[in-house]
């Protein structure tokens, strides 16, 4: 077990929602960080890289399968990402899966859902490699 | 309110105002795919937010919008008028539930009605999909649903026992609780507690993790979990597990899960005739013959066989629930085939009472569906590592699959050795194979047992279990989030606090206000200091006091004024808050009126108090309509003229000193001062003489005569018999004032002025009969003293000239009905105030002019406001109350 | 005592607290051939009843309350986590 807190980056460009999750996360312990697009997005991960990524699908400017690919090119410790999608979008789960997510979830998602997928995706020591 | 309900609010507002902006700007480029995607993108968002809380007539509404606007944005359906109607529609009913919301936090079921009728109404544009995304939404969910409770496991005899509880109407649940390693600690006895749980129909002790050797047992540890089948009421069980709902797990359970015949597969040609014989009698609807046949079938039947126990439900069944046929049919139908009924397409009523989970229901963290989630996991790796190995990014989306496999064998107590193994391999041959042939040979000893248990079942307690070896290795793990878990949702709410949402503060208006009234009371102390500065002169003659006293002033009232000015700031709001209804409105309006319009908005970001703008909605409303309806003229007419098609009107914001202008413009056929005259005259309101005598300009002002109107026919839109007048008056009541020009042919153009701001009004203050008055200074002219020489009399109305030009003079004393002349100074100078009237100058005699303050205006409160003498009531510095007058209200 | 001890033989009371846990543990891991006779018993607390999932004693005597009999059984019958 790591000492420090698990970092968790919420991507989504709707404020409640972001809110949502970091109400959610931070109340389980997590460190929770927020970004409104896939460019700011991609920007915190690079400075320092998150051990999950909860990425919205649809976003002004840059989508959550560009910001994922772009992610995916980088040279940095890789960690597990899950598309937060919708139920429309979930039918498009491979085109998620190819700009590199590793999971996906429908909205709306219960906390205990949210928790559980962080628990499992998480428990990892390191959690990065 | 809870602030993420706030939240929510605000954002939907905003996103509201965007949809209906995007909607007319495509009315404009109606092929606009960026507008399109936008459009899309908002109504999705706000769909998305609204399905984290329980409204669902309004998600209902949203999520047809949003299909509609993805067939749109997918180019399957192309935009159109009915489209942006419907979607409009559907909106203004989306922000009547946020009104609702906003004050009772809920929304009323009777709007389920029409929220149906709206989606349809969508629904009834959007062109199905044809390819493969017709798929049950169900179906793609389903690696995330959660089901499966070992329910095979439960004794037949104690299964049919809650197929009964069901029956009675009492909803199952399968509970797993999961206690703290150190309740024993805390003195609890989790058995105990398992124990008395009301409607305990089975229960069973499970070990967490495989017993070490007695020696190395920490007896103290609880490391036993407890299922639990219950019957009775949700509540009661949330009740029971209120403090430690962290620990425990509860599904609804659907009754016809448990109907699971088991035993023995031997069979015999006589229960095939028996299955012919009962299936008949079911047909018959002799549901008691088929009771007896069954009855005497089992007598003799070994009870250890499979068909005993097919018999046995069969018999419950008929027993509790005998108006179950198709369930009754598939049992006997069971018999001939020896295999257990496939229950799918048959609802097991009663079916428990949907739950309602409210938004932040306390979640019980997950002990059973680990497993199931982590086979979904695992999967899911699967299906990505069998994607083609293209793209620059497929190094970066190997390391992560590798990762998340990483998690979950450390989930399943395995070390992830071999997975960095593989992860080498696929990186050196840009291949996902190794990763995946791994994960291939990983699965195969891991997944299989997680299929349903098998169809011939075992006697009971030798069944296959299902094994959820993940679920034993997640749960010996204490995870970081586990241990947090008891105390999140007391968290959530200091969190919400803490946390920092931006750099824009969000007040209530009230307390703004709050200030304002304060900074108005000091403003109203600090003029006393000019009075004591006076006593302290003339009444105690300290004149070295009286200056202090007047420096300090001067600090003070500096202070008083930038405090002011600051508070001020705070209730400045943009035109836009008003003006952002106006596309809509222009757009519906003109359509219903056949005419073509281009709304112009110029200057939205022009600044004035709150309250100012918020007056400025309706006069606004009004008038835009009378353009609309009176000004514009129809297509043909404008073809005809020489003009454009399209009418274009123009709402102009702009700041000039301290007033704020607003200009309203249209292109239309100007007002006739011709014909303004002759109605007039027609409606009584000016004389014959007047009539002949008046300017075209003077004309035209006329439409703000009370009772005044316009219209040539009453149409349904403005002209129901109120016209300028009340925008006038509207306008008057915050200080502003009308100006209208027009030209005949070529358009009209309305300029209303206000005042920046309402708050501080600075007045003369005046005396007559011994009573003291205020005028508003913006009113006034000039002050004057005439001598009694320079006033002649003119058809009995008293006048004089100044400046060259004549102005009537009247005695305030004669308007406000005191009976006193007014008085003269010394020289026999009458004191008169000149003031601007209506484009006019009068001079009003008084008896003496005072100080000119800054007051804060209060409206005369209730009844009394109607008396459009006063402008309201001050507060001045020595205590006392100054009337202000309303010198338009005074002729 | 909630158990009485005898040689070959524990013999659990009608209730039977956490405080015993750790002494059964001993004294089956010293007797683990013993019989336990728990006719007399209607409640064994949580820490018992996993020593007993945890031994696997033998059980000569179940308990009369047949409720509490059929928990004792499963559990010891139950195999981890299912």
């Amino acid at each position: 077990m790591s000492l420090t807190l698990k970092r968790i980056l919420v991507v989504d460009d709707a404020a409640t929602v972001r809110m949502y999750h970091r109400s959610i996360l931070e109340g389980a312990g997590y460190a929770v960080e927020e970004a409104i697009n896939g460019i700011e997005a991609l920007e915190k991960a690079l400075t320092l890289p998150f051990d999950l990524y909860l990425v919205d699908v649809n976003m002004p400017k840059q989508d959550g399968y560009g910001f994922l690919r772009e992610l995916r090119r980088q040279d940095i410790p890789q960690a597990p990402a899950v598309m937060i999608s919708t139920e429309a979008e979930g039918r498009d789960r491979a085109r998620a899966y190819e700009s590199g997510a590793n999971f996906y979830l429908v909205k709306p998602i219960k906390p205990e859902e949210l928790l559980a997928h962080c628990r499992l995706l998480l428990n990892a020591p390191g959690g990065t490699l | 309110m809870n602030s993420l309900l706030e939240q929510f609010i605000l954002e939907a507002r905003d996103a509201l105002h965007g949809i209906a902006e995007k909607l007319m700007a495509l009315e404009d480029a109606p092929g606009s795919a960026e507008l399109m995607v936008e459009l899309f993108r908002l109504v999705h968002t706000l769909k998305g937010n609204s399905g984290l809380f329980e409204f669902p007539e309004m998600t209902r509404v949203l999520h047809a919008g949003e299909d509609l606007m993805d067939s749109v944005r997918e180019g399957r359906l192309a935009y159109s008028q009915e489209l942006a109607d419907r979607l409009l529609d559907a909106m203004d009913f989306v922000g009547m539930l946020l009104d609702e919301i906003e004050t009772t936090k809920a929304i009323h079921p009777n709007h389920s009605e029409t929220s149906n009728r709206l989606a349809l109404g969508l629904h009834a544009l959007t062109p199905v999909k044809t390819d493969a995304a017709t798929l049950p939404s169900a179906e793609l969910a389903a690696p995330m649903a959660v089901t499966a409770p070992a329910l095979e496991r439960i004794p037949e005899a104690a299964r049919i026992a809650a197929w009964r509880a069901a029956a009675s109407g009492r909803p199952l649940f399968w509970i797993v609780y999961r206690p703290d390693e150190e309740s024993f600690f805390k003195g609890e006895d989790p058995f105990h507690q398992a124990r008395q749980i009301p409607g305990l129909l089975w229960g069973s002790a499970v070990a967490r993790t495989v017993w070490p050797t007695l020696a190395l047992l920490d007896c103290y540890r609880c490391q036993t979990d407890f299922q639990l089948l219950v019957a009775g009421p949700r509540a009661e069980l949330d009740q029971l597990f209120r403090y430690m709902p962290e620990q425990v797990s509860i599904q609804s359970v659907d009754p016809l899960a448990l109907v699971m015949p088991a035993g023995h597969p031997n069979g015999g040609p006589v229960y095939d005739d028996f299955a012919a014989e009962a299936q008949t009698l079911l047909a018959a609807g002799d549901m008691a013959g088929l009771a007896v046949a069954a009855a005497s079938l089992l007598e003799i039947s070994s009870p250890a066989l499979w068909l005993a126990s097919d018999l046995r439900w069969l018999l419950a069944i008929l027993e509790t629930t005998p108006e179950k046929t198709a369930v009754l049919g598939r049992l006997i139908a069971a018999l001939t085939t020896l295999t257990a009924p496939d229950w799918a397409g048959i609802s097991a009523e009663p079916e428990p009472a949907p739950q309602t989970p409210a938004p932040f229901t306390p979640a019980s963290p997950p002990a059973v569906e680990d497993g199931l989630r982590l086979a979904a996991l695992l999967a899911a790796q699967a299906e990505i590592l069998a994607l083609p190995d293209s793209g620059d990014w497929l190094p970066g989306r190997l390391k992560s699959v590798a990762v998340t496999l990483a998690a979950c064998l450390r989930q399943q107590g395995e070390t992830a050795e071999e997975v960095e193994e593989a992860l080498a391999a696929s990186l050196e041959a840009s291949s996902a194979s190794p990763l995946r042939n791994w994960l291939e040979a990983h699965r195969e000893g891991q997944v299989a047992p997680l299929l349903p248990a098998g169809s011939i079942p075992a006697p009971a307690n030798e069944i296959a279990p299902v094994r959820l070896a993940s679920e034993i290795a997640a749960s010996a793990d204490t995870s970081p989030d586990t241990g947090a878990a008891a105390g999140e949702w007391q968290k959530f709410g200091r969190r919400m606090e803490d946390a920092q949402f931006g750099k824009v503060l969000k007040v209530d208006q009230a307390k703004v206000d709050l200030l304002m009234n304060l900074i108005g009371e000091m403003v109203v102390a600090k003029n006393s200091l000019p009075y004591l500065a006076n006593r302290a002169e003339n009444q105690f003659g300290v004149r070295e006091l009286a200056r202090e006293i007047k420096a300090q002033y001067a600090v003070i009232n500096r202070i008083a004024e930038e405090m002011q000015d600051a508070i001020m700031q705070v209730r400045m709001t943009p035109v836009s808050f008003v003006l952002q209804r106006f596309p809509r409105l222009v757009r519906d309006t003109s359509r219903k009126l056949g005419k073509e319009v281009d709304l112009i908005l110029v200057g939205e970001d022009t600044e004035a108090d709150k309250n100012i703008v918020e007056a400025l909605a309706d006069p606004l409303v009004h008038i835009v309509r009378n353009s609309l309806d009176h000004g514009l003229e129809m297509p043909e007419e404008r073809l005809a003229a020489g003009k454009p098609r399209s009418g274009k009107l123009t709402i102009r914001a702009m700041q000039e000193s301290d007033r704020v202008l607003i200009e309203i413009s249209d292109d239309g056929h100007g007002i006739d001062p011709v014909i303004i005259k002759r109605k007039a005259y027609e409606k009584g309101v000016i004389d014959e003489a007047t009539m002949e005598r008046i300017s075209d300009q003077e004309a035209i002002n006329l439409v703000f005569a009370a009772g005044f109107s316009t219209a040539e026919t009453v149409s349904d839109l403005s002209g129901r018999g109120v016209g300028m007048d009340v925008v006038q008056s509207a306008i008057d009541r915050v200080g502003g004032s009308v100006t209208l020009k027009s030209v005949v042919g070529q358009g009209t153009t309305l300029t209303l002025s206000l005042p920046l701001s309402m708050a501080v009004t600075n007045v003369m203050i005046i005396e007559s009969d011994g009573q003291i008055f205020g005028v508003p200074m913006d009113m006034v002219v000039e002050t004057v003293r005439l001598p009694r020489a320079d006033i002649r009399s003119i058809k009995r109305q008293k006048t004089t000239v100044l400046r060259g030009r004549i102005v009537p003079l009247i005695a305030l004393n004669d308007l406000l009905a005191v009976a006193a002349e007014a008085a003269v100074n010394a020289d026999d100078e009458f004191a008169t105030l000149v003031v601007r009237v209506a484009g006019e100058h009068v001079g009003l005699l008084v008896d003496d002019f005072r100080e000119v303050v800054d007051v804060i205006l209060k409206p005369l409160p209730g009844e009394l406001g109607r008396l459009a003498t006063y402008a309201g009531t001050a507060l001045l510095g020595d205590g006392s109350v100054l009337m202000v007058l309303n010198p338009k209200g005074l002729f | 005592m909630a158990i009485a001890y005898e040689k070959k033989k524990a013999i659990f009371a009608e209730q039977v607290s956490v405080e015993e846990a750790e002494g059964l543990l001993e004294w089956l891991r010293a007797n683990p051939k013993a019989k336990l006779d728990l006719a007399a018993c209607t409640h064994l607390h949580t820490a018992i009843l996993q020593v007993l999932m945890a031994a696997k004693p033998h059980i000569s005597v179940w308990p009369k309350d047949a409720g509490l009999a059929l928990w004792i059984k499963g559990a010891i019958e139950s195999k981890p986590g299912v």
